[in-house]
Order: C-alpha cells, then structure tokens, then sequence
C-alpha cells in the first residue's frame, strides 16, 4: 500500500523542544460563495464544525478543523474521516452550487512543534508576529517559513505550533526547522 | 600585576581574572572585562596604528565606535575579522590582534617617508597623481592598496553559524545608557512589548562611568536595580552587544547581535552573531552623543584622546592613561574627566580652555580641587612623535579664527584630553529618513521632526545632562507606550528622581588657529583614520568644490570604517566657513546604513548550502536516489537527469535511456509539471481566454495542448489540459511556471473577469505523474491496469481514462512529449511509489528503463517541441515558433491583440528551426551565437541563437533547435555558430522536427 513520506518523533534540542510530523491526516480543500448559506451548511453537516468566515481564523472539533485560507476558500482537516467521504458528502450536501471540492491529501504533510522554543524557531524564518499576544488560539496564518509557503497554526494555551506545509516542501522544510533549533531552548 | 598603568581600585573590569592576549606578536595580559583598548592602555600602549596616508604614529582616541584609528585585525585563518575597532572588541584568553595600517611593521613603517612628502599627497590625489597616464593605474592601484592596509578579509569557509531572528514589539529603544533604560523602563511598566539594544558588553551607556547619583544611588547601583526591574517584567528583551545598524521604512530596524566573539574559542557555543529584523510599532532612539575633537596642529599625536574617553578608562576599566594631563575644552563637560584624573592621582598640569570666561558645575568642582585653568586659550600645537610630549598654549583672539598675538606657553604633559563639544549620534535618525538641523546654541546636528513614529531622547536629540536624560526617556517611553495602547505605568510614580540641571555652555571652535608660522592647517587632522586635514577641506574648497558631498569624496573625508563619526562635522563647519556661509547651509553628508559594519556571515545568516533555496522532492525521490540517478535543478525541483549504470558516461546513460523509449519502453517521473483544477460552469470560456486554440469544442474524456500568452502576445507557458467534466478541467503547466501562472490565473479571474464563475485549486503536490513511453508501452500499462480498454481506437491519443492501477485510483491519460506511443499515469502521491514499483515489475520483461530530463530534452528535440524557457525567451510568439496552429483567428485570448502590431508581422523576427551540425561529431553549444559568415571581426551582428542541442541516439547525429532571423525562409542555407573561442562551427539550416514528422508513432 501506499507508502506516506515521513513518520518521525523528532527530539531535536535535547527534549525540550519536539519536533515531529503528523501523517495520516486527511486534507480537502473547499472553495466557494461565503454568503451562499449550503457552503456553510455543507461543512456543518460532514464535519460538524461552523464555517470560519473571520480571515486567518480556523475552527476545530475533536477530530478535525477547518482553517479560513481566503475570501472564498477553505482547507479542511480531518482525523477520521477519510477525504473521500468528505468529498462525496460535500458535494452531495452543496448540490448544484458553484463550489470546488478537492482532495489535496496526497500534497500536504503537518508537522507539530512543541515546547517553549517553538515560536522562537519560527521567527527565525519568518516575518509574522507569532506572540501570543498578536497570534493566539484559533489564528492562523499563510506565509513563507523560510522559503516555503505554510500554514501557521496556533496551538491553545502553549508556545506549540502545527505547520501544514506542501509535499514537495517538507523535506526542505523539515531540515530547515533541524537547523533552526539546533541551538533552541 | 603586569599592567603598569592599571590603577589599584575601582573600574568595572575583574583584577582576579587576568587574561593574556596577542598584540602585533607581542603577549599582554588585561583583565576580565577589558576591552583591547582599555588592555592595551593598562600595558603603556598608546601607539596602536600608523595612519592611512602618511603612516603617521596613531593612538587610541576614543572608547567606543568612534575610534579611528586602534582598528584591527582579530584572528587568523578562517574566523580572521577585519577591521575591528579595538575600542569595542572584548578581550579573551588567546585573543590575536595586529594593526592593520602599518607595512612592515608598527615600529619601524617604511611608508612613514610619505609623511616627508605630505605636499604630494593634498586632497584629490587620487584623480590628480593616479588618474595619468591612464594605463598606468594598475600600477598605482597595486601599490595603494598595499599602502592603504586596511584588513584582509577571510579566504576561508566561514565554519561559524550565523541565525537571524525577526522580532516584533511595542517599543524598540536603541541604546540603552540614562535616556534609554528610563525609556525602556516606562514602556515596560506600562505593559508594552519592549526590546532594548545597546552595542557595548553591558547595558548602561555613560552611567558605566557617570560621576553622578540617581535616586541617592551611585549610577552603576541605579543601573543594577533598573536591569533587574527589566529583566523581572515580561516581554521585556535587553540586548547586549547589539547593534542597531539600520533604521529602515515603516519602522523595521535591523540589529546585530554578537554572541560569542567575546569568549574564549573554546568556550563558544551556538550562533557566532544574531541579525534581529525587528518590526516595532513605535521607535525610542536613544544613541546618546560623541565627543568632537578640536582641531589643533599635531592633533593626532598619540595620547590626544576624548576627554570622555580618558573618563570611560578611567572609571571603567580603571585605567592610567598618563601621569601628567593637559585638557583641552570649549565646554563644561570635560571638567568631569579632570575629576575623574584628579580622583586617579593623575596629575593635570593644565586645563585650556577656549571660552573667555568659563562657568559650569563640573568647573566648579575642579576648581575646588585646584586647577590651572587657562581660560581663553587652545593648544596650538603638540610636541612629541610617538606619545605626546608638551601642549604649546596659546591667547585666542576675540573671535577665535586667530590668536591674541605671538606668546605661547608650554606645556609639558603625556596626555592630551580633548572636548570640543558633542555630535548627538544622529545617524539613526537620519537613516529613518529625517534630516538634521543645526542647533546653533548647541553647535551640533540634532534631529528635527520624526517622519517615522520615533521619538529621540537624551544625548542624541542634545540633551547633555543626566537629568534631562533620564526625563526624556521617561516621558518618552510613557508616551511610546501609550500610543501603543499600554499605559499602565500612567499610575505609577515617575522615574528616577531628578538631578541639578544646568545649561549647555560651549564657545564654538572649529579649527584652532594655525601657530605662528604655519601653513593654514596643515596636519591639524579631521579624519584621522583617513588621514584628512583641515587644509584637505580648505584646499578643496578654493579649488571649487561647494557641496559637502563633493568634498568628501574629494577629500576622503568620512569614508572608511568610522564613516566620519568624529571628524565630519568639524570637517563641514570649516568647509562652511571658508565659504563664507553658516553650517545649517552646508548640511551634512547622508548618513547610510549601516552604523557599524556588519558581517557577511551575518548578513548571510543560514541561507547557505542546502538551504539556500527550497530543495522540492517528488514522491518518488527516495526511488530515484536509490537507483543511482544523478540530478539536476529544474525551478527549486531536484529531477533525475539520467540513471548512469555502473561505469557508464553521461552520453552512454542518455543514449540507452533515448533508445529504450524509441524501441522499446521507459520511464519518467513527470510530477514536478505543475497542476491546476479548474472547476466551474465558465472554466471552458475561461480556458478560452487564457490559451489560443478554443476550448469549448474539447469533448469530456479529451486532452488538449495549450499556450498561453502574455499580453504582448509573447509566449508565457504551455501545457496539456483535460476535460474531467462539463464544468472541471484539470490543467498542467510547465515545472517552473507553476506558480507563476496559478498566480497569473488567479489575477485575471479576481480582476479582470469576476463574473466568470471559475474555481481553481492548485493540486501539484497532491499527483504524483509518470510518464510510460515507448512502442511497449501499451503492454506494460495492459499489465498493471485491468479496468481500462487500451486498444489504439477505443483509447485514442489525446485522451485520458480513469481507472485502478496496481490497485490504486488513477488517471491515465494517452499523451506524449516524446512523439512515442505514450501514457501519462496520475496517481495521489502517497501511492506515487507503490505505482513506479508496480510499473517497473510489470515493464520488466519489456526492458522498461527508467529516464531522465536529460532524455526528455533529446526525444522532444527530435520532434521540435519547444521548452518554453529554454527555446523561448519572452520575445517569441506562437507564430515565430511555427505554431499558428494552435493560434486561434475567431475567438479573443490575451495576447491576441498584439498580433495586430507590425512588429509581429516582421518577416526578420526570429524564428525557431533546427540545425544540422557539418560536423558529424559535433553537439553544437547551446546558447551559441550563430553569424552568418565564416569570417567576422567584432563587433559583430548576430542573427540569432542556439536554444537546445544535443545527440540524437535515433538519427545517429547531433541535432540542435535555434531561433534564427528569417530562419523559415533560409532552410537549407548554411550559417556559423560561434564556439566562444574565436572559432565558428557550420550549420545547415533545417525543419524543427527531425523525427517523425508526420506523428504516426504517437497515434500507433
């Protein structure tokens, strides 16, 4: 069967800041009319989560989250659901409305950072404000990390961070984030 | 203890810790805390350098980033730095220093006879000795950089780590002396995000050697308890050996920390420096103020040092640096150095100073100790070549610009102290994108309005006193913080308490009056590390030079490493006043970033080596890795190039890989095309618009080649595109064009036509690709794939199928870049592997082999498909390509406009054919220019260009393509391409499609 492309507990700085993938997750992308109430309906219904409309906010529930990427487009996640079901209920709930269900499962990968150090390691590479202050639960943010296009999660209540980041970048990503944290605390 | 001039108590510096470093190959010890200049001090060593120019004995002038001359070369090997400042490097067990301005050697300088004929060198003498004859400058040129000096950098790899973090506060404070901390302090109380940075090893500024009490505490004891206060409050970042260097548009600051140059090597760990690219919403600038020199004659004898400086030594780092001192001031301030020399037990034989009748606080004080003050005079001149030995004093007439008749006096003494009043560092200010103002009461340069939300405080906006200093900074930094939506510390007790304040008294004196018989103001030196007098600026202005630019850079004067920080205001008052025109007139030169030089290592930071640009992987990496493939770089993408076997060549690996693919099957990983779904009920007229052909006639289950055009028609990228649905298409583009043309869809559906309903979501990375091409082909994909009928009528060319492969959901489509019979399988790339696997084992017996881009060029070659980027450079239209094809004629496309352009009607454009090399052995060099005749001097007109060439393993003979002026029209002619070393190669112009040109492998 298929084979996923990384599944590594990292321990980067001596146990006190982890860095590690998490495969098997299920990625969708939804695009479509905000005001067009089946859009948020559609996701209500597979997933169970309210439709983000504020920018750079997601919504999650226990098993998956469904993060704001623009006016009219949205990137869904999932533990359990496979993004087959979600396609398929998708399209079945929104009918004939002008909408783009697509599986992207195959082209992201998330990687978790946690520990104090994580958003110090971040801001090696990039510009945004990760303070807690500035970018706390429920943000997140599209942006280069280094030079490669993410997606910044904040995590509740922590200094901890997930990144989803495209397939093709991982592995740059992956050791751009050993070398930032080479010294990390 | 070994250091003679060290006194016994006090200074900040550790006498339990001695630490033994180099110094132009001899040992010193210094003491923990010490920098090489203090060190160097303590030893007895004043002479530390020979001057730039005339190889002039120089001293240690300064204490901090104003010293121009103590500048030195740290190290060996491949860590050397050039061009330290002695007066901010750390000293460290096995520290290694030497001068860099002396050849052969400090004490014995054979370039000192240019002293004996200083009349050779004026201002300007670059363009006036050098520039003639004009050959002869690569002589000159050799010979001044040896004499120039000025450090050497590093041959080696750097072996250090350099990082780069970007911050973002409320309240960024650069400096962090009196104005600053109080600063800091009331932003931090208030509850705003703060970072504080100061260049030297510990915060503190001037309170490190301040006289004064605050809050009934001595300064350094206020310091400890404000540091403390800081360091206890959260979100609060105090940076040490951090160097605000640059001050750029909408409040983004740059600083360079330096982390570890300051300890022994072996016990450096982690970054060597620190870039902080700090984004602050408001700014506190806080870089205090620089004593000026005054301009004397002999001005730059060792032992003429900063009145301040003699302070900071003193006080600080405790040491003597002389036993018998002479201040010379045109203001109160450097009555505070007499103090601090008198409480050392050093003698001061004199006090000279230039005002008629000076008052002041700190005057006071001295004179209650006993002074000779000798009001209304200035030195006139320095006896003593390598350390000062006697101050010739002198009455200053009324107006200062001569002197009060022909008595001198002398003045015997090893130390010269010297105020001539203080230059508010304005250089971040100025950087922000103010511009100065001249403060006449002051004498000095001091900020006028913020352009940026920044505020000055303290010495660099001319506030001199403490006191003022520590208000400043609070109010500044309550301010700050308030407009930052933080004002908490509204409610607590104002800072520090306050002191006695006092006036500013300074009587202006820019250049002392020449001593009897001198020449007017030869070697009284501005520039001392450029070795720039006061006669350099007046020459050049007799000789017209006006704009205090032009004089810089006819003088010199401010270039080099201390970019003028002591010498440049003196330099233009005196510039104004030969002009006859006041100071605020004159203006400054621009100050630049950066402050202090940076290093490359930290300019560098970690974008170097592998992650210097993203490496992207496709999923079927790891395989091509294990079977030895050798890469190559196609946008950021790491392709397989070829799959050399065992001893195999470049060209062999090539050639096998072509004639699998000709005659039997092979292999490609093809997922780096980029990859768009359209979805939508206007994508077909969308797709209308964007490429030429027409979209609409494209039935469901069919393929179709596009290009598309920029607007001025020129040929942008290409690609195949399927209809997966009425309204769902499914685009590819080229591998480094996808982003820009998902970017550029994107544009024109937001744009320019949002009232096409289109959907496009970029699903690169989600599809893994592989090609499967060769008259085998066919079997192989009927050996993995059971559900898809793969008969040549029922799966035509130009269409795709889905269905299982190896198990997994695919589409495979029936398309070819290689004029074979050919199928693209598209597969989610987490089965990309389990598919390349399956179809290797089932392609097995067909001797399926896996190929590379390299491959890929050679077999589209053959057919003459273009490469858009490689063929095609932005200047190449549809037509030039021989594609009117695919150029519709009834429907709009962008670009389409532009074919109406005479232009592009030019029968002399360039068109793309192939070329046949004479040579038979021959693969004629890409990019080669071709010419038309076998003979030609340059220069000469080319008529056009190789774009790709290579061996054709199936014609058994180099082909190439070519963009050629009229080239369609010339078939058959014979044209020259240049070889880049004189010679020219022959070439028989042909058709672009050496291969198969009707297509019936493709169709079979």
């Amino acid at each position: 069967m298929a084979e996923i492309l990384r599944s590594a507990l990292h321990d980067a700085a001596g146990g006190r800041l982890q860095i590690e993938e998490i495969p098997g997750l299920h990625y969708v992308s939804l695009r479509g009319d905000p005001a067009a109430p089946a859009v948020a309906g559609a996701v209500t219904d597979v997933l169970k989560i309210a439709l983000p409309l504020r920018p750079n906010t997601l919504a999650a529930s226990e098993t998956a989250k469904v993060f704001w990427l623009g006016p009219e487009e949205w990137l869904l996640v999932s533990l359990s659901q496979s993004a087959a079901e979600i396609v398929s209920g998708l399209r079945l709930s929104l009918g004939g409305l002008h909408s783009a269900v697509t599986d992207v499962t195959s082209g992201c990968t998330t990687i978790r950072l946690r520990g104090a150090g994580s958003r110090d390691v971040l801001a090696k590479g990039c510009t945004l404000d990760l303070h807690p202050r500035a970018f706390g639960d429920g943000q997140c943010a599209q942006t280069l990390l280094a030079k490669a296009p993410v997606l910044i999660e904040a995590l509740p209540a922590t200094q901890d961070c997930q990144l989803i980041v495209r397939r093709s970048y991982a592995d740059y990503l992956w050791h751009w984030l050993h070398d930032a944290s080479r010294w990390a605390q | 203890m070994t250091q003679p001039a060290r006194l016994r108590h006090g200074g900040r510096i550790n006498r339990d810790r001695p630490v033994a470093f180099t110094f132009n190959g001899r040992q010193y010890l210094g003491c923990e805390g010490d920098t090489l200049a203090s060190a160097l001090l303590a030893n007895g060593v004043h002479m530390v350098a020979r001057s730039w120019k005339y190889h002039r004995p120089r001293g240690i002038v300064g204490a901090g980033a104003e010293e121009p001359n103590a500048i030195v070369q740290l190290g060996e090997g491949s860590r050397t730095v050039p061009n330290a400042r002695a007066t901010q490097v750390e000293i460290h067990e096995g520290l290694i220093a030497r001068s860099v301005n002396c050849w052969p050697g400090l004490e014995f300088d054979l370039l000192s006879l240019n002293g004996l004929f200083s009349r050779l060198l004026p201002a300007g003498f670059y363009y006036k000795t050098f520039m003639w004859p004009k050959s002869f400058w690569r002589h000159y040129e050799h010979f001044i950089r040896k004499a120039a000096g000025l450090g050497e950098a590093p041959t080696e790899r750097d072996p250090d780590y350099y990082e780069k973090f970007n911050a973002h506060c409320d309240v960024l404070v650069a400096g962090a002396g009196p104005a600053g901390l109080t600063a800091a302090l009331a932003a931090a109380r208030s509850g705003a995000r703060v970072i504080i940075a100061d260049e030297q090893s510990e915060p503190g500024g001037s309170l490190l050697h301040a006289r004064e009490s605050i809050d009934g505490l001595p300064a350094v004891s206020w310091l400890r308890r404000t540091l403390a206060e800081l360091a206890a409050i959260p979100d609060v970042r105090v940076l040490a050996r951090s160097t605000v260097f640059g001050y750029h548009d909408h409040n983004f600051l740059a600083i360079a920390e330096r982390l570890t140059d300051h300890l022994a090597e072996d016990r450096r760990r982690g970054p060597r420096e620190r870039i902080w690219r700090v984004r602050a919403k408001q700014v506190i600038l806080a870089t205090g103020a620089c004593e000026r020199p005054l301009v004397f004659t002999n001005n730059d004898r060792p032992g003429v040092m900063l009145a301040s400086a003699i302070s900071i030594y003193t006080r600080r780092y405790a040491v003597r640096t002389g036993n018998n001192a002479v201040i010379f001031t045109n203001n109160d301030s450097a009555y505070a150095t007499v103090l601090d020399l008198l409480d050392a037990g050093v003698r001061v034989a004199a006090v000279v100073d230039a005002r008629e009748q000076p008052r002041g606080p700190h005057l006071e004080a001295a004179r209650q100790r006993g002074i000779n003050l000798m009001a209304g005079s200035a030195i006139v001149d320095v006896r003593g070549r390598r350390r000062v030995q006697a101050a010739v004093v002198a009455s200053l007439g009324a107006d200062a610009n001569g002197l009060r008749g022909n008595d001198t006096t002398v003045v015997d003494c090893d130390l010269i102290g010297v105020s001539g009043g203080h230059s508010p560092v304005v250089h971040l200010y100025a950087q922000s994108g103010g511009r100065p103002l001249f403060d006449e009461g002051l004498a000095a340069f001091v900020p006028g309005p913020a352009v940026q939300t920044q505020r000055s405080v303290g010495g660099c906006r001319g506030s001199f006193a403490l006191a003022d200093c520590l208000r400043e900074g609070y109010e500044a930094g309550t301010a700050a913080a308030r407009e930052t939506g933080h004002d908490a510390a509204a409610t607590l007790p104002p800072g520090p308490g306050t002191l006695e304040r006092h006036d500013y008294t300074l009587r202006p004196l820019w250049r002392v009056p020449d001593p009897p018989g001198h020449a007017r103001g030869a070697r009284q030196f501005l520039d001392l590390q450029n070795d720039v007098s006061a006669s350099d600026v007046l020459l050049a202005a007799r000789e017209g030079y006006h704009s205090v630019e032009h004089v810089k850079r006819y003088t010199a004067l401010g270039f080099g490493t201390d970019q003028g920080k002591l010498g440049n205001i003196n330099g233009l008052a005196i510039l104004a006043q030969a002009l006859g025109q006041d100071i605020a007139a004159t203006g400054t030169t621009t100050f630049r970033p950066n402050y202090t030089p940076v290093t490359f290592g930290a300019i560098a930071g970690r974008d170097l080596g592998d992650l210097f640009e993203p490496i992207r992987l496709t999923a079927l990496h790891a395989w091509h890795v294990e079977h030895g493939a050798e890469f190559e770089n196609v946008g950021q993408w790491k392709r397989p190039w070829y799959y050399p076997k065992p001893g195999e060549s470049m060209h062999e690996a090539v050639r096998r890989e072509c004639h699998a693919a000709r005659n039997a099957v092979a292999m490609m990983d093809a997922s780096t095309l980029g990859k768009i779904d359209i979805q939508g009920p206007d994508a077909a007229e969308f797709l209308n618009r964007v490429y030429t052909n027409n979209w609409h006639t494209l039935k469901v289950g069919q393929c179709r080649y596009g290009l598309m055009l920029r607007e001025d028609g020129m040929v942008m990228d290409d690609g195949v595109t399927s209809r997966l649905g009425e309204n769902h298409f499914y685009m590819t583009t080229t591998t480094g064009g996808a982003a820009r043309v998902y970017a550029w869809l994107e544009r024109w559906l937001q744009t320019e036509w949002p009232e096409l309903k289109v959907y496009l979501t970029s699903v690169t990375d989600h599809w893994a690709t592989i090609a499967v091409v060769g008259p085998r082909s066919r079997e192989v994909m009927k050996g993995v794939c059971g559900d898809i009928d793969f008969g040549a009528a029922s799966f035509p060319f130009m269409s795709f199928r889905d269905g299982t492969v190896a198990e997994v959901a695919a589409r495979v489509a029936r398309i070819s870049f290689s004029g074979e019979l050919a199928y693209e399988v598209s597969v989610p790339a987490d089965y990309a592997r389990h598919v390349w696997k399956a179809l290797m084992a089932a392609g097995a017996p067909h001797g399926i082999t896996p190929y590379g881009t390299e491959a890929m060029h050679v077999l589209r070659a053959e057919k003459g498909y273009i490469i858009v980027g490689q063929d095609t450079d932005g200047s190449l239209t549809p037509q030039d390509l021989g594609m009117e094809w695919i150029v519709s004629k009834t429907k709009d496309f962008i670009g389409r406009r532009s074919f109406a352009r005479a232009d592009t009607a030019r029968p002399d454009r360039k068109q793309l054919v192939g070329l046949q090399s004479a040579d038979p052995a021959l693969v004629l060099p890409e990019g080669g220019q071709i010419v038309d005749r076998p003979q030609w001097t340059a220069p000469v007109q080319t008529t056009g260009h190789v774009t790709s060439s290579y061996f054709s393993d199936a014609l058994g003979r180099p082909i190439a393509l070519a963009v050629l002026q009229s080239g369609r029209s010339r078939i058959g002619q014979t044209i020259y391409v240049t070889l880049g070393d004189g010679r020219v190669a022959p070439a028989t112009i042909t058709h672009p499609v050496f291969l198969d040109r009707e297509g019936k492998r493709q169709h079979g």
